[in-house]
C-alpha cells in the first residue's frame, strides 16, 4: 500500500510538471517507476537444469509479451536478455534484439542515472549476461533446510532495452506473494523498476 | 502472581536473618580470615593472594559451587561474569569469555591442558566437580605461562590437598527431575597420614537427555548418557625438601543415539616431583599424558577421533627477598588420529618461559613474562606479558596488563581429507593439499605452513574496597585477534586434482582480523553476616575489521524484510561478531542461618539478544536488521540444611520461571540452540564423615 502511495506520487509530480513545461520544450516524457508482482516464470527440471518456455516482458509495454518484442526474459532462476547468441542454457530462445545489460552495485534509489562506468553484456554461448548461480548473479540460495532463493541486496539491474530505451530495476523476491515459506511459491518474481520512455536518455529522475 | 510468591520467599528468609542476628560474633572473624586466605596460583604459577594480583582473575570457591548444587563444571561456569556459554549447531557448547570463542580458552586440571575439542569446544559437562577445591578464572591472554589456545584466558580447576592428619570423606546423590533427568552420585575420600596422601573419588553420571523440539522427534537435543569419573591422587612427603605426587583421572561415558552408542575415553595422568634445594631454589619436575578418544556410530559407519599429549616440563624457581623469578622448558607431544585423515598425525613442539615478579616500590608490583615456542609443524611464536598494580591507598588498586596469545593451527586445518564428491566440494588441509598436488597451477595460494593465530589483550582496571564489606571490580579489555584461520575456495581447477568438473576444493588461510572490547564490573557485598550478595555486568562490543572496512567502502548492502528495497549499510547498524551479546549479568544472594544451620540462595543471569547469522544477506555480516536471538533471564534457587553437620540435605530449581525462548521458534527454525532448557528441580542428599 505504501510502495503504491509513492508511486502514485511520484506520477502525479511527474505528470504535473511535465503538463507545465507542455508549451515551450521538446516533448520530456514522464520516466515512472513501476512495480510487477508475480510475474509467473515456470520451468520444468530443477538445480540449473531447466526445460520450458520462457517468461518474455517488454518495459516498454510494461507487461509480458508473446512475440519478438522483449528485452529479458524469466525461467526460473534464469534471466536471459534479449541481445547476443543463445545456446548457454537448455532450450535456448533466439535473441532477435540489440538487448543489453548492466549489474550495478548499490541501492535502487541511488542509482539516479547510467553510471559512466557501467560495464553492458548481452548473452553469450558460455555465460548470461546475468551470471546463473547462488552469488553469481542476482540470487543467492540458502541451502537446507529452508533451499530459499532470496535476491542479493545491493544489485541493481540497468537494462538498455531492444529500443534502446534505458531501466533500471530490482528483483524484491522470488516468490507468490513474496511468501518464501512455501518452496512451491516459487519462481514468480517481484520487482520494481524505472523506464526512461527517452530513447538514449540515461537519467532515471 | 509467581513475583508475589518468591517476595513471600524473600521477606521470610530475611525476617529469619534478622532473628539470627546475635548468635555469629564468633564466626566473622573466621569470615575475613576466610578472605585473606583466597590463593591463587594459575595467574603467576605460583602463589599469590588473589587481591595483590595485577591482572584480572575470578576465584569461585568450593563452597559458592557446593551451594549452587552444581555437579558438572559447567553448571558453575556459566553463573561466572562475562561468561556464556554457547551451543552450536552440532550440539557441543563452549565458554566465550571477554567475547572471545571457546577455541581461544584453554580449560586446565591443576595447571595441564584438557584436550579433545569438538567445533572447538571442551565439553564442560565432562568434568565432575568431585574433588575440586576451588576454579580459578584468568581472563585476557595467558600465553606468556601457558602457550597456545590461551589468548582470552585460562580456566583452571584445582584440586584438593590433603592436609597432614586429615581424614575425611563425603557421599553424595543427586537426583533431578522436570525438563531434564539427572542421576549424580559421587564419593571420595581425602586423607594423609605419616607424609603420605591420598584423595581417591568415584562419580557416576547419567541423564535420559532431553529434546527441546519434540516436534521434531529424528534428532534429540542432547541425547542420554552415563559417565563414569575416577580420580586417585597419591602423594609422598620424602622430607621437607622434596615431595612427589601422581595424579589420575578416568572418564568415560557412553552417549546414546538411537539404536547407537557413542563412547568417549578420556584420561590423565599428571606425575610431579617438587624439590626445595634451598630456601631460595625450587625445581618442579612433571610429567603429564592425557588421551581423549571417541568412537562414533553414524549412518552404520564407526567414526574415530583419537587425540593425545604428552608433556614433560621442568620449572626453576629463584626467590629474591622481595622478588622471584620462574623459568621452564618443556616439550608438547600432540597426536591425532581420526576419520578422514591420512593415517596418524604429530606435531611436536618445544618451548621455554621465564617470568620476573618483583616490587620495585611498596605500592607497586610488575609481573613480566614471556614465552617462546617452536614447532615443526607451524610458524614459532613469542609471547610476552607484563602487568602492573599500583596500590594509591587502603581502598583503590588500579591495575593494567597487556599480553600476546597465541593458538597454534588445528590438526585439521593442516591435515583434513574430507571429500563431499556429492556434494560438490572438497576440504583439504595445507599440508595434505600440497603432499597430494605440491605441482597443480595455483597451489601457491595455499600456504603450506600456516601461522598460528595470533592476538594482544589490554585489560585495566581498578580494585576498590570502599567499605570494609563491599568489593568493587571494574576492568576494561580490549582483545585484537589477527590471523584468525578460516576456509577458502581454491579455486583450484578440479580436473588438475581428478575431480569431477565443477567440484570446488576449499582449503585454510590466516586471513580475519576482529576485536572485542568492553568494560566488566562486579561486586560483592556483604549486608551482614548472614547475607552476602554478588553481581557482576559486562558489556561488550565486538567486530571484524574486514567487514568493517566493506562497510565503509559502501560495498555492502541489506533489506529490513526478506523483499523490502535494499538499503546500504551503514557502520551505526554493524552489529558485530555472531552469539556475542551486547549485556549479560548476573546476581546472586546467598544467606546463611547458623542457628538452624541452613543456608537458601537466588541467582539470576542475564543474557541480552544476540544474532546467530547473517539473516538478510548483507553478505554474512550482521546487522541490527537482523533476526535476533530474543534475551534471557534464567534464575536459579538452592536451599540447604545440614543435620548434625553430618549430613547436607539440599533442594534446588533451576530456571525458576521456565524461560524456554519458545518465542525464538518463529525466527528460527529447526535451530534448538536458541532454545532453552525448562525449569528443573533437585534433590542431594551428602553425607559428611
Amino acid at each position: 500500500m505504501k510502495n503504491f502511495k509513492s508511486i502514485l506520487t511520484a506520477i502525479i509530480i511527474a505528470f504535473v510538471f511535465t503538463s507545465c513545461s507542455d508549451n515551450e520544450k521538446p516533448v520530456i516524457k514522464p520516466v515512472a517507476s513501476q512495480t510487477i508482482e508475480n510475474l509467473a516464470a515456470p520451468a520444468s527440471g530443477h538445480g540449473g537444469k531447466y526445460t520450458g518456455a520462457f517468461a518474455k516482458f517488454s518495459f516498454k509495454e510494461g507487461k509480458v509479451v508473446t512475440g519478438d518484442n522483449w528485452d529479458i526474459a524469466f525461467r526460473a532462476t534464469e534471466i536471459i536478455v534479449n541481445g547476443g547468441e543463445k545456446g548457454k542454457v537448455l532450450e535456448d530462445i533466439d535473441r532477435t534484439g540489440q538487448a543489453s545489460l548492466a549489474i550495478v552495485n548499490g541501492t535502487f534509489a541511488s542509482v539516479k542515472e547510467v553510471p559512466t562506468n557501467a560495464s553492458f553484456k548481452q548473452d553469450t554461448t558460455t555465460a548470461l549476461a546475468i551470471p546463473t548461480g547462488s552469488n553469481n548473479g542476482w540470487y543467492s540460495y540458502a541451502g537446507p533446510p529452508t533451499h530459499a532463493i532470496n535476491p542479493i541486496a545491493g544489485k541493481v539491474i540497468v537494462v538498455k532495452t531492444i529500443e534502446g530505451n534505458y531501466v533500471k530495476m530490482e528483483i524484491l523476491s522470488y516468490y507468490k506473494d513474496k511468501d518464501a515459506s512455501n518452496p512451491a511459491n516459487g519462481r514468480h518474481y517481484t520487482f520494481n523498476y524505472v523506464y526512461n520512455p527517452n530513447v538514449g536518455d540515461k537519467s532515471f529522475q | 502472581m509467581f513475583l508475589n510468591r518468591v517476595l513471600k520467599l524473600g521477606l521470610g528468609l530475611m525476617s529469619i536473618a534478622v532473628f539470627s542476628q546475635e548468635k555469629v560474633e564468633i564466626i566473622k572473624d573466621s569470615i575475613k580470615e576466610n578472605n585473606l586466605d583466597e590463593v591463587v596460583v594459575t595467574a603467576t604459577r605460583t602463589k599469590r593472594q588473589l587481591s595483590s594480583l595485577p591482572m584480572p582473575v575470578t576465584l569461585v570457591s568450593k563452597e559458592q559451587i557446593q551451594k549452587s548444587g552444581s555437579v558438572r563444571l559447567r553448571d558453575i561456569i556459566l553463573e561466572q561474569t562475562g561468561i556464556v556459554m554457547v551451543s552450536d549447531f552440532g550440539g557441543s557448547e563452549g565458554v566465550q569469555m571477554q567475547g572471545i570463542a571457546a577455541d581461544y580458552t584453554l580449560i586446565m586440571i591443576d595447571g595441564v591442558p584438557l584436550v579433545g575439542r569438538v567445533s572447538g569446544n571442551i565439553d564442560l559437562s565432562r568434568l565432575t566437580v568431585n574433588n575440586i577445591k576451588q576454579i580459578e578464572i584468568v581472563k585476557g591472554p595467558s600465553s606468556s605461562l601457558y602457550g597456545s589456545e590461551a589468548m582470552g584466558g585460562v580456566i583452571n580447576i584445582i584440586t584438593e590437598q590433603p592436609k597432614e592428619g586429615q581424614f575425611k570423606g563425603a557421599f553424595h546423590v543427586l537426583t533431578r527431575g522436570g525438563a531434564r533427568n539427572e542421576l549424580d552420585i559421587n564419593t571420595n575420600i581425602v586423607s594423609k597420614k605419616n607424609k603420605f596422601g591420598i584423595i581417591a573419588g568415584i562419580n557416576l553420571n547419567s541423564s535420559g537427555g532431553f529434546d527441546l523440539s519434540p516436534e521434531e522427534p529424528t534428532n534429540k537435543t542432547t541425547n542420554p548418557h552415563q559417565n563414569f569419573t575416577g580420580n586417585l591422587k597419591l602423594s609422598y612427603d620424602f622430607s621437607d625438601k622434596i615431595t612427589a605426587e601422581i595424579s589420575n583421572r578416568l572418564f568415560t561415558q557412553n552417549i546414546f543415539v538411537g539404536e547407537n552408542k557413542n563412547e568417549v575415553t578420556d584420561f590423565n595422568i599428571n606425575a610431579k616431583v617438587r624439590h626445595e634445594i634451598s630456601s631460595k631454589w625450587e625445581l618442579d619436575y612433571q610429567f603429564y599424558a592425557t588421551e581423549y578418544k571417541t568412537e562414533s556410530i553414524f549412518n552404520g559407519e564407526t567414526s574415530l577421533f583419537d587425540r593425545s599429549l604428552y608433556r614433560p616440563e621442568i620449572k626453576a624457581k629463584y626467590n629474591f627477598e622481595n622478588s622471584n623469578i620462574i623459568a621452564g622448558v618443556g616439550g608438547n607431544y600432540d597426536a591425532l588420529e581420526r576419520s578422514f585423515f591420512n593415517g596418524r598425525k604429530n606435531f611436536e613442539a618445544h618451548y621455554i618461559f621465564g617470568q620476573y615478579d618483583f616490587n620495585p616500590i611498596d605500592k607497586m608490583n610488575i609481573v613480566v613474562g614471556f614465552r617462546y615456542d617452536t614447532s615443526n609443524k607451524y610458524q614459532s611464536a613469542f609471547s610476552p606479558k607484563l602487568s602492573a598494580n599500583y596500590k594509591f591507598n587502603n581502598w583503590i588498586t588500579a591495575k593494567a596488563s597487556v599480553g600476546k596469545g597465541f593458538k597454534v593451527p588445528d590438526f585439521r586445518q593442516l591435515f583434513f581429507n574430507f571429500r563431499n564428491t556429492n556434494g560438490g566440494y572438497v576440504v583439504l588441509g595445507t599440508q595434505t593439499i600440497h603432499e597430494l598436488y605440491p605441482n597443480v597451477a595455483g597451489i601457491d595460494r595455499v600456504q603450506k605452513e600456516l601461522k598460528p593465530e595470533s592476538s594482544i589483550g589490554y585489560n585495566f582496571g581498578f580494585q576498590l574496597k570502599p567499605l570494609s564489606n563491599l568489593g568493587v571490580n571494574i576492568n576494561l579489555f580490549r582483545n585484537d585477534f589477527t590471523d584468525l584461520i578460516d576456509t577458502f575456495d581454491t579455486q583450484l581447477n578440479p580436473s588438475d586434482l581428478d575431480l569431477n568438473n565443477g567440484t570446488r576444493t576449499f582449503s585454510y588461510r590466516n586471513i580475519a582480523e576482529v576485536y572485542t572490547q568492553g568494560i566488566e564490573v562486579e561486586f560483592n557485598y556483604r549486608l551482614n553476616n548472614n547475607i552476602k550478595l554478588l553481581g557482576g555486568y559486562q558489556f561488550l562490543d565486538t567486530g571484524n575489521k574486514e567487514e568493517e572496512a566493506l562497510i565503509k567502502k559502501g560495498e555492502v548492502f541489506f533489506r529490513r524484510t526478506p523483499t523490502s528495497p535494499s538499503e546500504q549499510l551503514t557502520l551505526s547498524n554493524y552489529y558485530g561478531l555472531a552469539n556475542r551479546s551486547k549485556h549479560t549479568g548476573n546476581f546472586k544472594v546467598f544467606y546463611e542461618n547458623f542457628e538452624y544451620d541452613f543456608s537458601a540462595n537466588i541467582r539470576g543471569i542475564y543474557r541480552s539478544e544476540y544474532a546467530l547469522f547473517d539473516t538478510n544477506n548483507s553478505r554474512g555480516i550482521i546487522d541490527k536488521y537482523d533476526n535476533f536471538v530474543s534475551d534471557n533471564l534464567q534464575l536459579n534457587m538452592s536451599i540447604e540444611k545440614t543435620f548434625f553437620e553430618l549430613m547436607n540435605v539440599q533442594f534446588g530449581i533451576d530456571n525458576l520461571l521456565n524461560e524456554e525462548g519458545l518465542d525464538n521458534k518463529q525466527l528460527f527454525s529447526n535451530n534448538d540452540t536458541v532454545l532453552r532448557l525448562g525449569r528443573t528441580y533437585y534433590t542431594r542428599i551428602q553425607f559428611n564423615f
